[in-house]
């Protein structure tokens, strides 16, 4: 467990330990700590309902467009899913530093950049929908 | 009479963790009725075991993030039922690689199933 990462000079137990900032200012009340873990696990079902939702429209309408833009769409759609699992971990490490140390909530345009992901896609299927009939 | 918890915070997240696993699963049944739905292909990437094409591989990963998310969902219900200690950045992280390998998976599944 103890290899070295190619290119950096972390090793396995580095990246495995508590990380810096949770050792830094005081432990929040139990009540925003947990309160922070249920919106992160809300975010990563969010991300996980993008993936549902590319995989089935693939798998559940295969006439919605040509093959290659159908396939397009999907992969845009479950990409984003991936890297908003990545950026609920970013933000449940942001908002407990932030806690940690009596600073206000960090302000982020994730909200803002879902809306749109979503109303884009919701727009771009009804406009394939209506086109495939 | 003391209220211990009024908000019954422990609970809610237990539920909040449970209700993640459960979204998982609904990504996990289209990724394996995209393997069974596939053509059935030839050429096995290990002899002796049919079915075993690229789509059976994304089948097996869907099947694996499934079993660490509900490792880590195990662990957390029995640490918040003892207590109300948060979570550690290990168990946050590595949920958070499960779903994004599922990610990887997904798209995996749908580049091949066209």
């Amino acid at each position: 467990m103890v290899g070295k990462l190619s290119g950096t000079d972390k090793t396995w137990s580095d990246i495995l330990r508590e990380p810096a900032w949770r050792r830094t200012g005081k432990t929040p009340d139990y009540r925003f700590s947990l309160a922070n873990e249920r919106t992160f696990l809300a975010w990563i079902r969010t991300s996980l309902a993008l993936l549902a939702g590319a995989v089935a429209v693939d798998q559940l309408a295969p006439n919605i467009a040509p093959t290659p833009v159908r396939v397009v769409l999907c992969v845009l759609l479950a990409l984003v899913g991936a890297g908003l699992a990545a950026l609920s971990y970013h933000r449940w490490g942001q908002m407990e530093a932030a806690m940690r140390n009596d600073q206000a909530l960090p302000f982020s345009r994730v909200m803002l950049f879902m809306t749109i992901v979503v109303a884009v896609a919701a727009f771009a299927f009804a406009v394939l929908i209506l086109v495939a009939r | 009479m003391e209220v211990r918890d009024p908000g019954l915070q422990p609970e809610r997240t237990t539920l909040a963790w449970r209700r993640t696993l459960i979204s998982l699963v609904v990504v996990d049944l289209f990724i394996w009725r995209s393997w069974l739905t596939s053509e059935p292909s030839t050429g096995n990437l290990v002899a002796g075991l049919p079915g075993l094409d690229y789509q059976g591989i994304c089948a097996l990963m869907a099947a694996l993030a499934t079993i660490v998310l509900a490792s880590v969902v195990w662990i957390r219900s029995r640490q918040l039922h003892v207590g109300n200690a948060a979570a550690s950045a290990r168990l946050v992280l590595v949920s958070t690689l499960a779903v994004m390998g599922l990610g990887a998976t997904a798209i995996a599944a749908i580049a091949l199933g066209s």
